[in-house]
């Protein structure tokens, strides 16, 4: 509302006005200097139907402009009360789903009543406000029912509203957080609506025979649903406390009866009219109404309210890499679990500088260096020791320690809350924090290099006679980085940022990464197994807490196996396709999308790919020729590269067993079955998906084997060796998405025998 | 008018609120940021006011509605409160335009009678 | 005042489809030669209009007048047209304007001198007949010769003949924008560069620490065009960690 000064005068300047820009030439502007063209993009245009939200149509008459002829004191058949329902559930969810607003649940005329002008109590809200007719009377099953229903509906919004605004997402990506100068009932206490809810239960239940007892139930069974539910949202992050999750259970109980008594419900089109963009305050042009069948809200909302329950399986803390696995498996759901999940796993991820509301930050990053490269070490104690005398070592390593601590905190939790993303954002992001990586990775040595001196490390001895040091703190970040450079690869296959021809130099740089990380975990490993052998002298003269390192080390030397087993998984996957896709390419089999006149060169193609990675020192880039030598196989016949294919995915495919024999998560000795069930499911899933993508690549390899083979055969046969043969075989890239494509991260080409037209015989 | 005067009388409008008058009778009141030959006007921080329906109009009789702003706008024509809300930057096209006011303080209108001009 | 935050900065340019099909219904058409040329500014009441009418009908995205000015008045040397002399269009009597490419060049964040193509429509009666890649080449050849380091743009990621077209020219995706365009459909970033050394360029984003914390200014009035996303220079950075909720910091 804009409030106008009783003092402003209007002075018509139409004549002036006119006259002196009717003296400006083509393309001459007068603007404030300070406002630039560039400003002046983002103007919407007046009387634009496209752009100017307050546009009436040709034929459409001011009065018809702001008002639709709709009566919201009419009556209505209970039918069409159970039909506003539903189709408000869907506008709803097409909001969870990110669409604004003003093209969702503000286009009810029911709603827009409600809440505008904002109300001061819920009494407030009703339908009759602003109404002169005051002797007139709302119909009781939309005063009772309807009301109580719309009122919930939209205190539901409020709860999703405000846990979304709290966490970080991407406006307009994720979700629209205009309210458009409303309010979501934000004011008003949650058992207020309760009450209206079983008011309108109540209320229902005593209309037996005059309501028909099928629709009498499916509009109890909504009031029900939304008390569930709304209760549910309210609950929010009190769920740390409660590790209750019986609402979401208890909605999903009623989605199968919504979906089938939806059939009962009358639609009341005439209740929804986009019209109201012209009445909400709005600096976006107009937009259509969204229009989601039920079928597709139930199956967002069934989705939400299983993410929801399943969540709980991620509260009980049981180490950073079971967390990381847990999170990352439930983000990782298709489709990506709504906004609303991904904000409410933020905050159960860290807040107050808590993880899930128990292990203070500086424990969960300890317990992380303790898993991966500092078992049983002096410097994660040291803290603990509480030593106040500042020349005593010990005291020193707490201080470099704490130092370390306030640097990594924030960044360690962020691979974890970076799940949460919009899955193009998680790959951005990580691009990002890469470069973050780098730099600590380079702090963490120094202060690396301090403590070592201060705990008085043992040097390694190498083979060839060199020491060494463990540099525990900069491997561990150099462990995750080269996580982060596999991460931003196979996010790369997901999204399909890669064009085809692309696809063996890609396969061979993530094969690289595999095989630098690999060497890093060995490193590691050294370091682990030699604290671990001295210390099996303090065991055998059973010294104080020799044992207690003892299972420690251990602990940690399994989580190491279980790292490479899974990298050496990768690995051997990606070089296998490395090598089928160098076939496909030299046998111009691989489909392309540059042509012979781009404009780039393979080399500008290379370093835009590599743009990630061009600014951080470790790994060192890979230099262009060096790449395209390895990209190509370049000297390795057909037979070796082929041989390379077989054996590799041959031993991908035994590392992948291993893998899933391993189990989602590191278990305690003492526990006998997994806490969670529902994302083990989904982690098992996806691993089995990966298996059946190296069966698919296997069968790949061998259709190429024999296609070669009959065309060496062929060759032959004609007594001429050296001439041009084409490999009858198709290629298609199967899509994202498409059944072909048996996981998102491996693109396995579909190879079949083509007939000399080119077409496939399958 | 020369080209000259021209713009520097449109420049001494820039920054100043301007209602500019559409042909379908809303009007839009913004700070004047840029036009050109064509009159296309640039508004910032734009309100629209809209005439109310006649139902509106009904119930405004009969209800104080605090929802439209008092608009002192159309003070000389009509005493009824228009519907407005705030819709940003905006260009509003020189054929689609049928007057344009310059809001003054009642000081700055005497300071221009005083001086003449 | 503003009862609102303006909108956010995202959302879209849009690049028109050029389907490779060939259009069969008015197949007179497709051999009429064409006259490509250059924007001129003189002509801004002939051209702009005829611009405004063939972009919009292919356009989700309404573009206003000063859209086209902000691109024609600083870089209509980078604008092409293509026309048809056989058939003026009747209201005008001028030739009939068949495709359109609309493009930009600076330095983005300081650091490469970055080519945006924003706009390419070519009418749909005279698609398939390359029209749309000549008038590309056409911009990227007026940019090379401008010293640019490197060209981009944004498609949808449905708009396959597009990615097409300019995967053909050379172009790479280097990310993909989540429900970029204002119907919620997700973009390809395209990239092309034209030198070597470009991905090693210091811009804002990576050098000045004043330009991480926010201090570059976006447009007041909001952007629902995403014009920010495009000059780069205004884009919002992207964020270099996530925070804490509530008052971050450890």
């Amino acid at each position: 509302m804009r409030a106008v000064t009783q003092s402003a005068v209007p002075r018509d300047i139409t004549d002036d006005f006119t006259t002196a820009a009717s003296k400006l030439r083509t393309g001459q502007l007068v603007k404030d200097e300070y406002f630039t063209l560039f400003e002046a993009v983002g103007a919407l245009e007046i009387m634009d139907s496209k752009m100017d939200s307050g546009y009436l149509g040709p034929g459409e008459t001011n009065a018809q402009a702001l008002e639709d002829d709709y009566d919201l004191m009419r009556e209505l058949a209970p039918e069409e009360v159970l039909g506003i329902m539903d189709e408000l559930l869907c506008h709803e969810m097409a909001w969870h789903m990110g669409h604004p607003l003003s093209q969702t649940l503000f286009t009810s005329l029911y709603l827009d009543r409600l809440l505008w002008p904002v109300p001061k109590t819920l009494e407030d809200a009703h339908f009759l406000r602003g109404q002169s007719q005051i002797n007139q009377e709302v119909p009781e099953i939309v005063h009772t029912v309807l009301r109580a229903y719309c009122l919930a509906l939209v205190k539901s919004c409020d709860f999703v509203h405000a846990r979304v605004t709290t966490e970080y997402y991407f406006e307009e990506e994720d979700f629209v957080t205009q309210l458009y100068n409303r309010t979501l009932l934000s004011q008003f206490d949650s058992k207020q609506f309760y009450d209206l809810l079983d008011r309108a239960v109540r209320w229902i239940d005593e209309q037996t025979g005059i309501v028909s007892e099928k629709v009498a139930k499916a509009i109890k069974a909504r009031l029900l649903f939304r008390r569930e539910f709304l209760w549910g949202l309210e609950q929010d992050i009190e769920v740390i406390e409660t590790r209750f999750a019986e609402q979401f259970r208890n909605c999903l109980s009623h989605l199968d009866f919504l979906s089938e008594s939806t059939v009962l419900g009358r639609e009341v089109p005439e209740s929804f009219s986009w019209k109201i963009q012209r009445k909400l305050a709005s600096t976006v042009p107009p937009r259509p109404m969204v229009k989601i069948s039920f079928e597709d809200a139930l199956a967002h909302l069934k989705r939400l309210c299983q993410d929801a329950v399943d969540l709980l399986e991620i509260l009980d803390y049981r180490g950073p890499y079971n967390l990381k696995v847990l999170i990352w498996t439930l983000l990782s759901r298709k489709p990506q679990p709504s906004v609303y999940i991904r904000s409410l796993v933020q905050s159960l991820i860290v807040s107050n500088r808590t993880i899930l509301g128990a292990v203070p930050a500086k424990q969960f990053l300890y317990d992380e260096l303790e898993q991966i490269v500092l078992p049983s070490s002096i410097l994660l104690q040291a803290s603990a020791d509480e030593i106040e005398v500042p020349s005593d070592p010990r005291f020193q390593i707490a201080q470099h320690m704490d130092v370390f601590t306030k640097r990594f905190s924030q960044p360690f939790v962020d691979t974890f809350r970076s799940a949460c993303l919009n899955r193009c954002r998680i790959r951005r992001t990580v691009c990002h924090t890469l470069v973050d990586w780098d730099n600590l990775q380079m702090e963490a040595e120094d202060l690396d290099e301090q403590l070592r001196a201060l705990s008085n490390e043992p040097p390694l001895k190498l083979a060839n006679g060199d020491t060494t040091y463990s540099y525990p703190l900069s491997s561990w970040a150099y462990h995750h980085k080269l996580s982060q450079f596999r991460l931003i690869l196979q996010l790369g296959f997901e999204l399909s940022i890669y064009s085809p021809e692309e696809l063996p130099g890609m396969y061979w740089y993530l094969s690289h990464i595999c095989s630098t990380h690999l060497g890093h975990i060995d490193r590691i490993r050294t370091f682990t197994v030699a604290t671990a052998k001295r210390n099996l002298t303090d065991l055998a003269a059973k010294k104080r807490g020799a044992f207690e390192r003892h299972t420690v080390l251990q602990r940690s030397i399994r989580l190491l196996e279980r790292l490479t087993t899974q990298i050496v998984a990768v690995d051997a996957f990606a070089i296998s396709l490395h090598a089928l896709y160098v076939l496909l390419a030299r046998h111009c089999i691989l489909p392309t999308t540059s042509s012979a006149q781009a404009y780039s060169s393979d080399r500008l193609r290379y370093e835009i790919r590599m743009k990630p990675f061009l600014q951080i020192a470790l790994p060192e880039l890979v230099p262009y020729d060096e790449y395209r030598r390895e990209a190509i196989l370049e000297g390795d016949s057909d037979d070796t590269v082929l041989e390379r294919a077989t054996k590799a995915i041959s031993e991908a495919r035994k590392a992948w067993e291993a893998t899933l024999a391993n189990g989602a998560f590191i278990h305690d000795s003492d526990e006998k079955h997994s806490p969670a069930l529902a994302i083990e499911d989904d982690w098992k899933r996806d691993i089995k998906d990966t298996m059946r993508a190296c069966i698919g690549a296997s069968i790949a390899i061998e259709t190429v084997k024999k296609a070669l083979r009959a065309q060496a055969e062929s060759r032959k046969r004609e007594g001429e060796p050296q001439s041009f043969q084409p490999v009858h075989l198709r290629v298609a890239i199967p899509e994202v998405g498409s059944k072909a494509r048996w996981h998102d991260w491996w693109v396995v080409p579909q190879v079949s025998p083509a007939t000399t037209t080119g077409v496939s015989k399958t | 008018m020369d080209e000259n005067k021209a713009v520097q009388y449109l420049e001494s409008l820039i920054g100043r609120v301007l209602r500019v008058h559409a042909t379908d009778t809303r009007i839009f009141v913004g700070t004047f940021k840029c036009t050109d030959a064509a009159r296309n006007i640039i508004l910032a921080n734009t309100h629209e006011y809209r005439f109310p329906s006649p139902s509106a109009v009904r119930d405004a009789a009969t209800n104080a509605d605090e929802l439209a702003a008092e608009s002192a706008a159309t003070a000389q024509n009509i005493t009824l409160s228009m519907t407005s809300r705030f819709i940003g930057l905006v260009v509003v096209p020189g054929q689609h335009i049928t007057k344009i006011e310059l809001e003054e303080t009642p000081q700055q209108g005497r300071m221009r009678d005083t001086l003449g001009s | 005042m503003n009862p609102n935050p303006p909108p956010p900065a995202s959302s879209s340019t849009t690049t028109t489809t050029p389907p490779t099909t060939t259009s069969t219904t008015t197949p007179n058409l497709t051999n009429t030669p064409l006259r490509y040329v250059r924007y001129d500014g003189a002509r801004e009441d002939e051209y702009v209009p005829a611009m405004r009418q063939l972009i919009s009908k292919d356009l989700s995205e309404p573009y206003s007048i000063y859209v086209y000015r902000y691109f024609l008045y600083q870089w209509g040397e980078l604008c092409f047209m293509a026309m048809d002399d056989d058939h003026t269009s009747p209201e005008e009597a001028t030739p009939r304007m068949v495709g359109v490419v609309v493009s930009k060049l600076e330095p983005h964040r300081g650091g490469p001198l970055r080519g945006y193509i924003a706009m390419l429509a070519v009418k749909e009666e005279y698609r398939g007949r390359g029209i749309a890649t000549k008038l590309a080449r056409m911009a990227i050849d007026a940019m090379i010769e401008r010293d640019a380091d490197e060209i981009v743009l944004e498609t949808e990621i449905t708009n396959t003949a597009a990615i097409k077209l300019y995967e053909r020219l050379g172009f790479l995706r280097s990310k993909r924008l989540h429900r970029y365009y204002l119907n919620g459909n997700s973009a390809y970033r395209l990239v092309l560069y034209l030198k070597e050394g470009v991905g090693s360029m210091r811009t804002a984003g990576a050098l000045d620490p004043y330009y991480a914390a926010g201090v570059a200014p976006l447009p007041s009035g909001g952007d629902p065009y995403g014009v920010a996303e495009m000059t780069g220079a205004l884009a919002a950075p992207e964020p270099a960690l996530l925070h804490e909720n509530g008052s971050g910091g450890w």
